[in-house]
Formats: C-alpha cells, sequence, structure tokens
C-alpha cells in the first residue's frame, strides 16, 4: 500500500465474539487520514460490528486499538467521541419531538453560567453545518417534520459537527436522492480536504468506487481483501466479497407474460396534511410478468403497496386480480384472494424475530395446516421443509430463532411466508435493500423463477440498476404519481431518471446534475 | 393560513392550551350558571388543584421517560409521609426540620427503590410501582397503628391553608414549582436528556446519554414530590388517614395527560399539568355542585381520562402518517395530468 496517507487508526487482530458465534475475526484494518476508507462485505459479515468497535458501542473480545500509535479502550460511544471518533449511524438516530440544532447539540448543549441552554448559540452554530449541506433544512425545524432523507443529512451534520479526527459513515446514503448523495460526497471532499479520516460503509459498489481511496473487504468476519481502490474494479470487490464471480442479475429467460392476473385503477391515498400520497395511480400486471416501480425515496411505491394491501382505510380506488374485482378492503381477506406483500422493513413488518425460521415461514398460512383445532405438525413441517429448500435458505435447523439468520436469508424467509400463502400477485417493496451482492442475486433468481411459475411481481425500488435488469416493464413514481412507464426495450436512465424528478422542487432535482451518478456503467 | 390553521398549527406544538380552553370554558359557565360561583370560590379551587399540581409534576417526570413508565406509588407515598409527617413533627414547629427531612428522605428511599427494580432489574415500571405501593400500604396500616393523636404544627398549617390577600400560599409554593419546572424543561441539559430518553432510547444511548440516571432520577423526583405533598396534605386536612393518597392515583395521571405530557414520552408540559389539575378539581366542583356521588364523580373521571388518551393516540397516529409523507408541500408543484415521459 501506499504511504500517501498516514494512518491514524489501526486494529490488530482485533476478535468480537457473540455468544457462541465470532463475528469479527482476528482482524487487521487500518484508517488513513485525509482519506475515504472503505468498507465493503456481505450483510453479517462483521462491518457492523468492526465499526461499532471503533465507536466504542461495542467492546473488543480480543486485539488492540491503535489511536495515532497508542493503544486506547473505549468503554462507551462516548469515550470514542472524546477521542475524536464520530459514527454516522445506518439506522436514523434522532429525536423527532427536538428541533434541528437541539439533535445536533444533544448531550453536548451550548449552556452559560446558569446552565441555562443557550438557543441562539446552537441554531447559529447548527445553521453552519446545515448550510454546508444544502438542503435547505433550518435549524429550528422540528426533525419529524423532515423528509427520511433530510434526516439522514441531520445525522451526517451532526457527525460532522463533532469535529471528528475519524468519521465513520455506516450506509449514508442508503435514504438520500441522488441530488442529495451529490451534496454529500462535496461533504466528504471537503472533510477529506481538512484530513479527517473518514470510513465509509456502503453497499452501493458505483459509489465506493467513485469516492473510495482504500477498500477493505470482509467476508464471514475475515479481512479478505485490503488495496487502494485505483486498482481495483467492480469484479474485483465482488470476488473478494462473495469468493467467486457473481452475475449480479439473474439474466431474463424470454418467457412470455400470460393473461392479466391484476390491475388497479385510480389509487388515492390523501395526505393528513392535504394533497395526496399517492395520486390518481392506475397500472395492470400479467401473469409472470415483473413490473418494476422506481422512484426516489417518498415517490409514494410504498404507499401505493400499502393501499393495493388494503393497510389505509381512507384509500380509494379500485384493484382487480383476474379480471375480478376485489371488494374485501382489509389485509387478511385481500390476502385470501391472492395478494402477499413483501415489506420493506423485514424487521419489523416482516418477521417474528423470536420465532423459529419455521413458524415465520408458515406464520401467514396457518389456517393451511389447520385441522379441527390443531396444527398438523407433520403437514406444517413438510411446507416448511419445501420452502427451505425451494428459496435455499441456508439454515441449519428451522426450529433455530430467525433472528439469527443473515439479512439476505431473513428475506428469503419473508418471501417465503408470502409464498405459502399462494399468493397470485407477489408485491415486492425493496425486496434488496440492506443485503449484501450474493444475497442479491440469489433473491433476483428466485424473483425470475417464480415469475416463470406465472407469479405477477411488482416491485418497488430505488436502485435504478436493479430496476433496469429486472422488470419486463418499468413505471415510474414521482410525488404520489405515475410519471412514467416503459417497457424494456425502450427503457433508458435518462429517460427513468427525468420521469422520477418531476413535480419535485425546481433546481433540486436537475436531470444535468443526475447524469454523473448512473451515467458511469459498466 | 387563515387564523384557524395557524392556531391549530401553534396548539399542535403547544398542547398545554386545551387545558387552559377548558378551565375557562367551565369556569365562564359555572359563573354564568350558578351565581354563587366567584373569585373567592377559584381560589378554593386553586388551593386543591395545587396539591394535585405538586404530584402531577413528579408523575409527568417518570411519564416523560417513555416506554410505558408510570409511578403508581405515588397515593401510597402521598398517605404513609402524611402519618410519618404527623408522627415525627407532633404538632411542634421545633420538629418540623426532621419531619420535612423525614418526608424527603422517605420519597428519596422509594424513589430510589422504584428507580432499582425499573432501572436496575428491568420490572415493568406499571408492576414495580403497583408493587411498591403495596408495601407501602402495610406500612402505613402499621404507622396508623402508632397514631396518638392528630395535631399540626402551626406553620406547616399556614403553608397548606393560609392566604396571602386571598391567594393561597400553596397555590404561590404550586406556580413557582411548576415554572421551575418548566425551566428545568426547556432551558436545561436534564430536560433535554429526559426528552431525548424518553422519545428514542437506543439513540440517547448511542448519543452517550445515560438513560438509568436519567429514568432514575425521574422516579426519586415523583417520589419526593409525593412525598412533600402528603406532608402538606396532612397538614391541609389536620391529620391522616389510609387511603388519603388514593384520588391522587388516577387524578395525577390525568392531570399529565390532560396536560399534553404525551404518554409516549419524551414531551412534557409542566404549564399544561398545572392548568390540568385546576381543570380536574373544576370539574369534581361541578359535579359536587350538580350532586353526584363520589362514585359518579370518579367514573366521570375516568372518562376524561380515556377520551384524552384516545385522542392523543389519533394525533400521535396522523403525526407520524404525516411524517412518512413523501415531499414537502411547500414545494410541490403539481402537474395537471400523470404525463408519461416517453425516451427520445
Amino acid at each position: 500500500m501506499s504511504p500517501a496517507h498516514d494512518v491514524i487508526l489501526k486494529l490488530e487482530d482485533v476478535s468480537k465474539v457473540y455468544a457462541g458465534t465470532v463475528a469479527v475475526k482476528q482482524a487487521n484494518f487500518e484508517v488513513r487520514k485525509g482519506a475515504v476508507n472503505v468498507l465493503v462485505g456481505e450483510n453479517g459479515a462483521g462491518k457492523s460490528t468492526l465499526m461499532k468497535i471503533i465507536a466504542g458501542v461495542e467492546q473488543p473480545t480480543a486485539g488492540r486499538i491503535l489511536l495515532e500509535g497508542e493503544a486506547v479502550s473505549f468503554s462507551s460511544s462516548g469515550d470514542a467521541v472524546a477521542r475524536g471518533i464520530g459514527m454516522v449511524f445506518q439506522e436514523l438516530n434522532l429525536f423527532g419531538n427536538m428541533t434541528v440544532a437541539e439533535n445536533i447539540f444533544a448531550t453536548r448543549e451550548i449552556t452559560n453560567r446558569l446552565g441555562k441552554i443557550d438557543r441562539k448559540a446552537q441554531e447559529r452554530r447548527a445553521g453552519e453545518f446545515l448550510d454546508r449541506l444544502e438542503a435547505g433544512i433550518r435549524p429550528d425545524m422540528l426533525v419529524e417534520d423532515l423528509r427520511i432523507g433530510q434526516q439522514q443529512l441531520v445525522e451526517i451534520a451532526k457527525a460532522v459537527s463533532l469535529d471528528a479526527k475519524i468519521l465513520i459513515m455506516d450506509e449514508p446514503t442508503s435514504a438520500l436522492s441522488a441530488a442529495e448523495v451529490e451534496i454529500l460526497f462535496k461533504v466528504i471532499a471537503d472533510l477529506k480536504a481538512r484530513g479527517v479520516a473518514i470510513v465509509y460503509i456502503s453497499h452501493r459498489l458505483e459509489e465506493l468506487i467513485r469516492i473510495g481511496d482504500y477498500i477493505t473487504v470482509l467476508r464471514d468476519g475475515r479481512i479478505t481483501g485490503q488495496e487502494e481502490m485505483k486498482n481495483v474494479d467492480t469484479q474485483w470487490i465482488v470476488r473478494q466479497m462473495i469468493g467467486s464471480d457473481a452475475k449480479d442479475f439473474a439474466k431474463a429467460d424470454g418467457h412470455q407474460p400470460g393473461e392479466e392476473i391484476f390491475r388497479a385503477e385510480e389509487i388515492c391515498l390523501p395526505r393528513v396534511t392535504g394533497g395526496l400520497a399517492v395520486d390518481h395511480v392506475s397500472l395492470s400486471l400479467r401473469a409472470g410478468e415483473i413490473l418494476g416501480i422506481y422512484g426516489l425515496m417518498g415517490a409514494g411505491r410504498s404507499e401505493l403497496f400499502d393501499c393495493i394491501m388494503g393497510r389505509h382505510g381512507h384509500a380509494s380506488g379500485r384493484i382487480f386480480i383476474a379480471g375480478k374485482l376485489v371488494k374485501e378492503r382489509d389485509t387478511t381477506r385481500r390476502i385470501r384472494r391472492g395478494l402477499a406483500l413483501i415489506p420493506e422493513d423485514r424487521q419489523r413488518e416482516g418477521l417474528v424475530s423470536i420465532l423459529s425460521v419455521a413458524s415465520n415461514l408458515t406464520l401467514a398460512s396457518l389456517s393451511r395446516f389447520v385441522r379441527l383445532f390443531h396444527i398438523r405438525g407433520a403437514a406444517e413441517r413438510q411446507a416448511v421443509v419445501r420452502m427451505v429448500r425451494e428459496l435455499a435458505i441456508k439454515v441449519a435447523d428451522p426450529a433455530q430463532e430467525v433472528s439469527s439468520l443473515s439479512g439476505g436469508n431473513q428475506q428469503k424467509v419473508v418471501i417465503g411466508k408470502a409464498l405459502l400463502t399462494g399468493p397470485k400477485v407477489l408485491l415486492m417493496d425493496e425486496p434488496s435493500r440492506g443485503i449484501d451482492v450474493g444475497a442479491k442475486a440469489d433473491v433476483f433468481r428466485t424473483m425470475r423463477k417464480l415469475s416463470r411459475d406465472g407469479l405477477g411481481i411488482l416491485f418497488a425500488t430505488s436502485d435504478l440498476d436493479e430496476v433496469m435488469a429486472l422488470s419486463d416493464r418499468i413505471a415510474v413514481m414521482s410525488n404520489g404519481r405515475l410519471t412514467g412507464m416503459f417497457d424494456r426495450a425502450e427503457a433508458t436512465e435518462a429517460a427513468i431518471v427525468a420521469a422520477s424528478a418531476l413535480g419535485h422542487g425546481p433546481g433540486h432535482l436537475a436531470p444535468v446534475h443526475l447524469a454523473p451518478v448512473h451515467g458511469e456503467q459498466r | 393560513m387563515n387564523g384557524l390553521a395557524t392556531f391549530s398549527l401553534w396548539a399542535q406544538k403547544n398542547r398545554w392550551v386545551w387545558s387552559a380552553i377548558g378551565v375557562l370554558v367551565l369556569w365562564l359557565v359555572l359563573s354564568v350558571v350558578t351565581n354563587r360561583f366567584s373569585l373567592n370560590s377559584l381560589s378554593g379551587i386553586m388551593l386543591s388543584a395545587s396539591f394535585l399540581t405538586v404530584v402531577g409534576i413528579g408523575q409527568m417526570f417518570v411519564v416523560t421517560t417513555g416506554r410505558g413508565n408510570i409511578d403508581l406509588s405515588v397515593a401510597s407515598v402521598i398517605t404513609l409521609s402524611a402519618f410519618v409527617a404527623l408522627l415525627t413533627i407532633k404538632g411542634q414547629d421545633a420538629n418540623l426540620a426532621i419531619g420535612v427531612g423525614a418526608a424527603i428522605l422517605l420519597g428519596l428511599a422509594v424513589g430510589a427503590l422504584n428507580s432499582l427494580l425499573v432501572v436496575g432489574l428491568n420490572i415493568p415500571a406499571i408492576i414495580a410501582t403497583l408493587a411498591t405501593g403495596y408495601v407501602l400500604a402495610t406500612a402505613t396500616l402499621l404507622s396508623n397503628r402508632a397514631i396518638s393523636g392528630f395535631a399540626v404544627s402551626p406553620l406547616l398549617k399556614t403553608l397548606a391553608t393560609g392566604r396571602v390577600s386571598g391567594v393561597p400560599v400553596m397555590a404561590v409554593i404550586a406556580i413557582v414549582g411548576v415554572a421551575a419546572t418548566a425551566f428545568v424543561l426547556r432551558y436545561t441539559v436534564f430536560g433535554q436528556l429526559l426528552s431525548a430518553v424518553g422519545q428514542n432510547r437506543a439513540a440517547a444511548r448511542l448519543a452517550a446519554i445515560r438513560n438509568n440516571r436519567v429514568i432514575a432520577s425521574a422516579f426519586i423526583i415523583s417520589s419526593v414530590l409525593a412525598s412533600l405533598n402528603g406532608l402538606l396534605l396532612g397538614a391541609y386536612i389536620g391529620g391522616a388517614f389510609l387511603e388519603m393518597g388514593q384520588p391522587y392515583l388516577l387524578q395525577s395521571i390525568a392531570a399529565v395527560v390532560l396536560g399534553g405530557t404525551l404518554i409516549f414520552g419524551g414531551s412534557a408540559s409542566a404549564v399544561g399539568t398545572l392548568f390540568a389539575s385546576i381543570l380536574l378539581i373544576l370539574i369534581v366542583t361541578t359535579m359536587q355542585i350538580v350532586g353526584l356521588p363520589p362514585g359518579a364523580q370518579d367514573i366521570v373521571q375516568g372518562i376524561v381520562v380515556i377520551f384524552v388518551l384516545a385522542l392523543a393516540g389519533r394525533q400521535v397516529l396522523s403525526r407520524r402518517a404525516a411524517v412518512d409523507r413523501a415531499g414537502d408541500d411547500g414545494t410541490l408543484k403539481p402537474e395537471q395530468n400523470a404525463v408519461a415521459i416517453r425516451p427520445e
């Protein structure tokens, strides 16, 4: 490795063992000053654990941490912050009822001698950081009134305001629009210039290649590759991550979609604050077809799915399954009619984490295994075994708790649960969110296979590559409206991005701005 | 934006205003309907409300820590404290310091016990504090036997029942306490931490807040305030009797939620608790004027709490939905139709 940048933090043979499982095995990791140190790996590879060790949230079981050549040990995140290590956590950690400034200064409030908080000073200082983010966020706004993307920027501003020497960012772009990503990258460049060491975790490979200086790949808790970014390409990263060159996306198999299986007409969902979160959306889907719905965060994709599933009582519009009007308005009976949803938030809406893999799989379809009052164990077990095999869920014993599985395998359990209800139409909301490259490919293959078996699939995503590669047709949503519908053959990235930016604020998402992000395709 | 919309937006952030409006409306109605209702009776209501406010403020601290934290031991603390005060002060001003010390000590001890159970042993607060309350009730029974006679120290009596140019001393104490609490909540680090812990405990932990300390101090504040209230209440009624704290259990919770403090935690309003206490006492008074039996009064109070919580729950839901919404309406530029953009 080139000595262009000095090492500021060094992990030596660091291991972390949780009750029986080894999350990190003898990792040697170097963080360099004034550079973006990228960390990639599959979910469950140990990235987050490694970062939590650096940020003081977790303590290593073995090994040493050297900060500027001096051995340190942090017993809490406060210790790490005191030594100049800040972290932007993957989950949003903001207090909704507080203003942006109060959030940024939480636990380090600016007070006068009497202990009275100086709000003016806090808002002024917060304003300085926010101005750099150019996101139109005022320091006196309540956090709960901000869009998710803006909240993420606040989280970033909070970390930047720490004046950290080392800043860890765990998937900072997962909720950002393309324009906001550009802003973040500018901030990162600025921090780099000031000598801050940045540790950057992301699943978006193009992003990593674009902004990274050094890359470290983790697999199963081990570091499998460490290189300068200029020497590597996507193929190399994927190889290090999953041990072989994997095709990102399952290829289309050329099967022809059948009859129309699902149609939505004039779906509307009012917002509490006035206006429509889903605005007169109509679309149809054929059996065996994959219809991708592309849109930025907050475009109304998830809300559309929720409407279709009957999760909002005050939604209007009609849906048809196989040409027949669905009169049922509640989720339970819509599932019986052949709709199934793979929710975006796996942990909260997709799984019961304390139940076993088997129980989770059959949770939505238990009535099929019931005779009189009891569940027929044999039939249930059989169904579980079939699903585990068909979806290639990596689990030693289906009786294992579902939370012990990796993200990709958990997602397969959610899919399996939906499939066991015998759906005709599968709605998948960000099916690849937060899962690694290998598991993604697996999930995509599964989607292909299901569509070949005649299932109609609607999937929502904010990943352009994904929607381009997987869909038979592409629908684009923006601000609750359907702003575009493309056949695979005629779809171009530029057109899709343009459609996804319709109806947003002026200059906020100019397509010109977006071009570089997705322009450098392989 | 018209005036009503502006007000409703403002009221959403200043929820105490509803209880203040309630007080105003009910007082006006009572003044018009009954001609014997006067400023003088208002000062009587203030006096009763002051005792409730003191307990309510304590309860508010606990509720604000979130996760369903609640202090059900306040009623027993009040009763026991009144007995302890009687036993230690024995009607002598000379013993007052010992009595106050004993009451504070009792509050500290119960608060520490509650904190140990809730924070240390992770027992849900609703069960832990209920159990503590039962244990204290037994202690009260024992001290009831030890009571020889009722006598109240004159100074304490002045504090609890006296008036300065018509204004009850107790009301002044309550209002000063509320002002101090409001300052603490709004302008001190402790207030911020309390709010942070109540809103998002995981985030608070990652922000290096010592959650446990914050939660424990809330329980201790609640018990100490309840204990001081018992001391003053005993002086007010000139003695102590079993179950004397009982009405304060539901009423303190009612005062908290009615005052606009979020039952889910994270957002408290001291002023709201004060107004809500006055409103609750007004409601009780109204029912007495109407001639409803005490049982019916409890029913009405229970209904008020349920009603307010149902309303608050709806508000939280609608607020969540509003947050989940897509963009900012202000910058939204509606298209006339859903135009399909075709590639060139």
